[in-house]
């Protein structure tokens, strides 16, 4: 097994000749892009290398505490991005929505660990972030298009709801043909996903394993491994933000809020 | 029986109506007359639970609306929208028997075909109606299921919601006919129309007059 080949700063460097390309384009043509770009650039290499510097700080501590108190930071900053994609106001949802991610990403990253690399401790931050990271960067997109499916059926189904409820459904009968869509809306990328997996692009992670020396196996597995892992995530996660998120779109007297 | 005690009700601060009292007992008509926009809706919206008084109170025998679960109130007191809305997909029939397939209908038994056809023939419907899809009811047709379909959940009160509204004569003689003839049964009704309801037996109707933000009874 051969070991990373180090990137030295001057190289680093070279590749801002990608940016100069882009930049350029972006002047010939008109884009109006070159703001965003440098703008990005910046941003590219100061949140990494600071994520890099708190991950070697982490890394070297050994306590359980600090790993899971950061993922819980990554979980709060992946809310406030679904916050921001999910257009709805008259519905509380940011609490469910914490709550759904907290409990599934949480246990599934540790079903992870623990029982299936089966790391010793089942905290160790070299593993338990980057997967942690994993689940939840993939699966906060199953999360916001469930939500986005849930308001904006019941927003158009309004009538349709309410006439159910007028005959005695109860909230959740009258609705059980939109959170079984916004649920499957949730999971079926994910799926998807595992039938384009290999065929049509090679993964980052697995890309990422096989460049750092690891055998091609062993990266292999790895990657079927998160691909399920997301399925999971994506599934549980969908379930649960639906369920918890759809009490509130109701009065405690039955009326829709949406 | 139904009650209204001094209820008002507003939208933000824009007041509909204040200070309106009603009882209403089984076998009762009401009808409610008033211009568009007055709050006859409103009212019936605030008697099947899907808006809140600003003020007031509501009751079915004596006992508060806040202390009767959701599912059993809407099906004691079953409301009737103006245009009434169907699962299209669905063919006519299942519709009809859709309120069956819920929770609180579970221990109750399926209306029998033969009562649902014998319906129909009193709303003057033929009884393919029933295998058709609803998507395909017109205006009339779609009135008269969603009055079947109110109609075998057995409510106790009904409210009607302009059923006279956009129809064909035969429609609505059809529903004026049923209605009248809720009187002979132990049903309520509370039926908002601006256009009068012929044929109804004067000593069980009274028709109330919403005005000016007020609910008033005319005796005349």
């Amino acid at each position: 097994m051969s070991a990373v080949i180090e990137i030295g700063w001057p190289q680093l460097a070279l590749c801002l000749l990608f940016i100069l390309a882009a930049g350029l384009a972006s002047i010939g043509l008109r884009l109006g892009l070159q703001r965003d770009l440098l703008w990005g650039t910046v941003r590219t290499f100061a949140q990494l290398f600071m994520l890099g510097l708190v991950l070697r700080y982490v890394f070297d501590l050994r306590l359980w505490w600090p790993v899971l108190l950061i993922f819980w930071c990554m979980l709060g900053l992946a809310v406030q991005i679904i916050h921001g994609r999910v257009r709805e106001r008259s519905v509380r949802y940011l609490d469910t929505t914490f709550l759904s991610m907290f409990l599934s990403f949480t246990l599934i990253t540790m079903i992870v660990t623990a029982l299936i690399v089966q790391v010793r401790p089942w905290y160790e931050p070299r593993y338990f972030l980057p997967l942690g990271g994993m689940v939840i960067g993939n699966s906060m997109n199953a999360i916001a298009i469930a939500l986005e499916r849930l308001f904006g059926e019941l927003r158009k189904s309004r009538s349709l709801v309410e006439m159910r409820l007028t005959l005695g459904a109860t909230y959740r009968e009258a609705t059980a043909d939109i959170t079984r869509g916004a649920v499957k809306a949730g999971m079926i990328p994910s799926i998807n996903a595992m039938m384009g997996v290999g065929a049509v692009f090679i993964p980052g992670m697995m890309t990422g394993q096989i460049l750092a020396g690891a055998e091609v196996i062993t990266a292999v597995k790895y990657q079927v491994m998160v691909m399920l892992m997301l399925v999971g995530s994506t599934s549980l996660g969908s379930v649960l933000v639906v369920l918890l998120s759809l009490r509130r779109c109701f009065t405690r007297d039955g009326r829709l809020r949406v | 029986m139904i009650g209204l005690t001094d209820v008002a009700l507003s939208y933000g601060d824009r007041p509909l109506f204040e200070g309106v009292d009603l009882t209403l007992k089984h076998g009762e008509i009401a009808l409610i007359r008033g211009r568009s926009g007055c709050g006859k809706t409103s009212l019936l919206r605030l008697l099947s639970r899907f808006l809140l008084p600003t003020r007031g109170s509501l009751t079915l025998h004596e006992r508060p609306y806040g202390e009767i679960r959701c599912e059993e109130l809407r099906t004691r007191v079953v409301y009737i929208h103006q245009s009434p809305v169907m699962e299209e997909a669905l063919p006519v029939l299942e519709n009809i028997l859709l309120p069956f397939s819920y929770g609180v209908h579970k221990t109750r038994k399926r209306p029998e075909e033969e009562e649902i056809r014998c319906l129909c023939a009193d709303f003057h419907l033929r009884p393919e109606v029933l295998g058709r899809e609803a998507g395909s009811l017109s205006v009339g047709e779609r009135q008269r299921v969603a009055l079947i379909r109110a109609h075998l959940v057995r409510p106790e009160f009904m409210l009607l919601d302009e059923p006279l509204a956009n129809l064909d004569e035969e429609s609505a003689a059809a529903i004026g006919g049923w209605i009248a003839r809720q009187t002979l049964a132990s049903t309520g009704l509370i039926v908002a129309s601006h256009q009068p309801v012929e044929g109804l037996p004067e000593e069980k109707v009274r028709v109330l007059e919403m005005t000016e933000g007020r609910l008033r009874e005319r005796r005349d």
